[in-house]
């Protein structure tokens, strides 16, 4: 027996060892989306072996525990080599169905914690401990930005910007910042650290505490009682995983991501008018907001607010959307692979006949975008927010 | 046990026979209705419902709980004997329930208790209907 | 043999580096099954394309004495893709996976062995409406090919019979690496796709490949029989008490010929489906669900086909114990609760085969007339060790044979000793009233060789076997060989 992953997974709060791994008959339900017969599991369709699927992992999982199979250096690609976009999880019918990205996710903490992590995602824990983000820019001071747009030190709502809008996809941050000040939202930011995604998805959690504490702090000094952010991973981390590892906010302290605060809001003022051309759009469902989190319809109901705007579903959507390839440390683990699952997004946005492809992720446009780039595909890529900026006067 | 939050009715039992199983399923299309506690608490009686073909099942609408339970000989309100083709029946509107009761599908000897059958049926049709809805699902 | 660096090289130049393993996790994960047979560790794990490959491997396997595991995915309980020797697993599932053909007039498919059910179906559906094939009683990612050679049932049994029966042709690959077509398709010409209408009248080949469990030779396609998708089906269900009721009516509605199937279930099973894992059976309840599929071309149709079912369950019910009820299955299942359609919307994930991690059964043929004792004694046994009984009964073509199956779940790498305890216990009940194992595990062939068959069959069958693989890499191991 293995007493580091029983604890490993022990620790994990939603689900029980050993019986989470005596539930799985190997049927490959997980391999499909449920009826149609979708491919939906980027990692066993691109690596093929069974270890690159949900059902293999979890299989793995259970040899480490009997001691048949050592950790070494051999297990990263099929424990790495997953975006962890919980596709799985919704074609899986069997009681541990909930449970397979923790799995992976306590595999991944277990050899890093016994052999380091592989050579690529390591990278992010040495930049986040030096800069407090995993491109490894000089951190970036927010007070800049509330100088620029005149916003208090204490307010209702505090935006989480994220480092991807940070550092990478400013314009939807700029998009951001530029709505809730048209709205005349009593908002505000800090100086935020990483929220600690990148970390905890490539199992590196060591020093995730630091930055958690750090945003803690940061967010209750504004005395918000909502935390907005437009980032689907943040989204994620902050809602799921600050309270897993004990830094979870009080039940008064809302957080929403921006497509649903914004859904809310629109319910009673209605989106101005601005063109009559009408716009055929489609939607890419980011994994963490949609399957990790169960937003599905917000975001779509806040696209049909937008007059000029028509949606036109890609076969893959909702719970069943093909995974942009981004998440999990596969983007900076296999960057290659990365776009070249994008791409079948990309593709999949064109047989719908549209030439815009909007999210809701600052890390799905980017992935999107690079395979779109790569493969000269003349798709737009636009967040929603940005989109709703342009209507807003 | 299924807990309600600001509802009368707290839980539903989990009854572990088939029938119960049904029994609890079918009043559970209504759970979420207002109108549906109300009639349960209006009507707080012990109601058997004596399936011929299956075996007698009791159900105790005494607020706060709903209790299905097999019919063991005690105490009861009401008591219905009922087929489950009977039941299917007037689910699939093939007859009324007044329908089955002047067919002789469904039996009672206790017929001064009117007002009970009637309130019983408050709480029944409805639930019928949702599940008319979803086996109508099924079949297409 | 040489040694594993050196077979490794000649596996990376048949199959490419990417589609060749010999990682500790990747051979672990195919070294058991769901069942409690032992495990095995393969030598290498290859991810096959195309026959060319298969030609080459066989060669090699030839030369060094390396058995060769054909795997689809692994669902079969019987332990058949462990390779209790060792070797080469060939995974047909991720690269040789099309559907090649599907002939609308000739009614049938051509299928690569990676083909799963819920695969087959889709692509019916959207290229096909009017035709279907069949659903088994498992995941719907089963393989199809893997199922028809090794005679699974299905969901249109009670008609139409096993699988088995409905290959019209088969390209197998042999010992020697030639590629031999069976059945009407084997004419000169190559991909003649209109060719693999019949499996008769020639010298009927099929049979040396079909329940030989991968030991006699690698298939790389099937055609399978498909049948109409009828306007109209769906579910009728019984309700019965007792081995003597529930015996009568899977018998005499089989026989009918107006029903598509007919699966009977231990009534434990419906209640694992609505969410109670182990459940309690009470003595009131019934004792069997049987769900009965129908099809038919009209209203009219339909509606004589049931009164015809209702005039035979009158007769029936006249000369049974306690009657039968029979009822409405999408209502039945509207009260009951979302649960129990697993049984229906095949292909569908049944839910109570996968709650556990380990799954096993004594499956088998068994003689139409004796269903009642091996329920009956079946059950004894399931209780006797305090495990809910799971008894699987099928008609099968118009009740000239049935299926008894009795399963058990148990976790893995916890429970085996006692589950084979179990398994041999219904083995040797099930043996007396004269059933057929099929999909046998290796114990269990041991046993039948042992206790059951004739030796001149044995000898016949071992004869065969040389012939079909001198060197014996097909799988070896099977059937003690």
């Amino acid at each position: 027996m293995n007493e580091k992953l029983i604890e490993h997974l022990s620790s994990n709060a939603n689900f029980a060892l050993p019986s989470t791994l005596d539930r799985c008959i190997r049927c490959n339900t997980c391999k499909y989306a449920k009826d149609e017969f979708f491919r939906s599991c980027p990692s066993g369709e691109k690596f093929l072996f069974e270890s690159f699927w949900a059902s293999g992992r979890i299989k793995i999982a259970r040899g480490i525990l009997n001691g048949d199979i050592p950790i070494t250096n051999e297990l990263y690609d099929a424990v790495f080599a997953c975006p962890t976009c919980g596709a799985c999880e919704v074609s899986c019918q069997a009681p541990h169905q909930d449970t397979i990205v923790n799995i992976i996710e306590s595999l991944r903490e277990l050899i890093v914690d016994s052999i380091g992590a592989p050579e690529r995602p390591s990278k992010i824990f040495e930049r986040v401990q030096t800069t407090h983000n995993p491109y490894n820019e000089p951190h970036f001071d927010m007070e800049l930005i509330k100088r620029k747009y005149i916003l208090p030190d204490k307010a209702n709502i505090v935006y989480f910007i994220g480092c991807t809008s940070t550092y990478r996809q400013q314009t939807i941050r700029d998009a951001t910042l530029s709505v809730l000040k048209k709205l005349g939202i009593d908002f505000t930011i800090v100086n935020e650290y990483c929220c600690g995604s990148p970390l905890i998805r490539t199992g590196q959690i060591k020093k995730i505490s630091n930055l958690m504490q750090h945003n803690v702090d940061e967010i209750r000094r504004t005395g918000a009682t909502m935390i907005l952010t437009s980032c689907a991973g943040c989204y994620r981390t902050l809602f799921k995983d600050f309270p897993k590892y004990g830094f979870g906010f009080p039940p008064e302290i809302k957080i929403l991501h921006t497509s649903e605060f914004l859904n809310e809001y629109f319910k009673e003022h209605p989106i101005p008018k601005k063109e009559n051309n009408v716009h055929w759009i489609t939607y890419h469902d980011p994994c963490h907001l949609g399957r990790h989190m169960g937003i599905y319809e917000a975001p779509r109901e806040l696209i049909a607010k937008i007059s000029n705007l028509d949606l036109i579903e890609m076969k893959r959507n909702r719970e069943f959307a093909w995974c942009c390839g981004s998440g999990g440390g596969v983007k900076i683990g296999y960057p290659d692979w990365a776009t070249e699952v994008a791409f079948e997004r990309i593709e999949e946005a064109r047989e719908t006949g549209v030439t815009t492809i909007v999210s809701t992720c600052p890390f799905c446009k980017t992935n999107l975008e690079d395979a779109n780039k790569l493969h000269k595909s003349n798709m737009q890529v636009l967040d929603l927010i940005e989109i709703l900026d342009k209507c807003l006067l | 046990m299924e807990k309600k939050e600001n509802m009368e009715i707290a839980w539903i039992n989990n009854p572990e026979d088939i029938l119960g199983i049904g029994i609890k399923n079918l009043l559970n299309y209504r759970y979420e209705e207002p109108k549906f506690h109300n009639a349960v608490e209006k009507f707080n009686q012990v109601v058997v419902f004596d399936f011929e073909d299956l075996y007698p099942i009791s159900v105790h609408f005494q607020k706060p709980i709903i209790e299905i339970l097999p019919f063991n000989g005690k105490s009861h309100n009401l008591k219905l004997k009922i087929s489950l083709n009977t039941l299917i029946s007037i689910m699939r509107g093939d007859y009324s329930i007044v329908g089955a009761f002047v067919r002789g599908k469904i039996k009672s000897r206790q017929w001064w208790k009117f007002l009970s059958i009637i309130q019983l049926l408050r709480i029944l049709i409805p639930a019928m209907h949702r599940a008319k809805e979803r086996a109508e699902e099924y079949g297409k | 043999m040489e040694n594993k660096n050196s077979i490794k090289k000649k596996l990376i130049k048949i199959f490419g580096a990417d589609s060749v393993s010999d990682k500790q996790h990747d051979l672990y994960l195919h070294s058991y099954d769901a069942t409690e047979n032992e495990a095995h560790l393969p030598d290498f794990i290859c991810l096959v394309e195309n026959s060319k490959q298969l030609v080459q491997v066989i060669k090699l396997a030839n030369e060094q004495k390396i058995p060769l595991v054909p795997y689809i995915t692994g669902n079969n309980i019987g332990g058949l893709t462990i390779p209790v020797k060792g070797g080469i697993i060939l995974d047909f599932s991720k690269k040789m996976n099309k559907v090649i053909h599907v002939d609308e007039d000739q009614m049938y498919a051509i299928l690569e062995p990676g083909v799963t059910f819920g695969q087959l179906d889709a692509y019916l559906k959207k290229h096909h409406p009017n035709l279907r094939y069949c659903y088994p009683f498992a995941p719907p990612y089963s393989g199809v090919v893997g199922n028809a050679i090794l005679s699974g049932m299905n969901n249109l049994s009670a008609t139409h019979g096993s699988m088995g029966d409905w290959i019209n042709g088969l390209e197998v690959v042999l010992h020697d690496g030639s590629i031999v077509k069976i059945g009407s398709c084997f004419t000169k010409e190559e991909e003649n796709w209109d060719k693999w209408y019949s499996r008769y009248p020639m010298p009927d080949l099929m049979g040396l490949f079909v329940n030989w469990q991968g030991m006699t030779g690698l298939v790389t396609k099937c055609a399978v029989q498909l049948w109409l998708r009828k306007k109209i089906q769906t579910f009728i269900i019984a309700m019965t008490y007792g081995g003597d009721a529930t015996a009568e009516l899977i018998r005499e509605f089989g026989r009918l010929e107006l029903i598509d199937d007919l699966s009977a279930v231990s009534l434990e099973v419906a209640k694992m489906s609505l969410g109670f894992p182990t459940p309690k059976k009470f003595d009131f309840e019934p004792d069997y669900a049987i769900l009965i599929p129908i099809s038919a071309h009209s209203q009219k149709h339909f509606k004589i086909k049931m009164e015809l079912l209702n005039e035979a369950l009158k007769i029936i019910n006249n000369r049974v114990k306690r009657k039968i009820i029979l009822t409405d299955f999408n209502y039945l299942s509207a009260i009951l609760g979302e649960g129990v359609r697993c049984f229906a919307d095949l292909p569908n994930v049944v839910i109570p085969l996968v709650e556990y991690s380990g799954l096993t059964w004594i499956g088998s043929y068994a003689p139409i007339n004796k269903l009642k004792p091996l329920m009956e004694e079946g059950e004894k046994i399931f209780k006797k060790y305090q495990v809910p009984a799971f008894i699987y009964m099928k008609s099968m073509k118009g009740s000239h044979y049935a299926i008894w199956r009795p399963i058990i779940r148990f976790k893995k790498h916890a429970e085996e000793k006692k589950v084979h305890e179990i398994c041999k216990e219904l083995l040797e009940m099930g043996l007396h009233y004269g059933i057929i194992p099929y999909k046998t595990p290796i114990w269990i062939t041991e046993y039948l060789k042992e206790k059951i068959i004739d030796p001149n069959w044995v000898k016949f069958f071992t004869d065969v076997k040389k012939f079909m693989d001198p060197n014996n890499i097909f799988n070896p191991g099977r059937w003690g060989i």
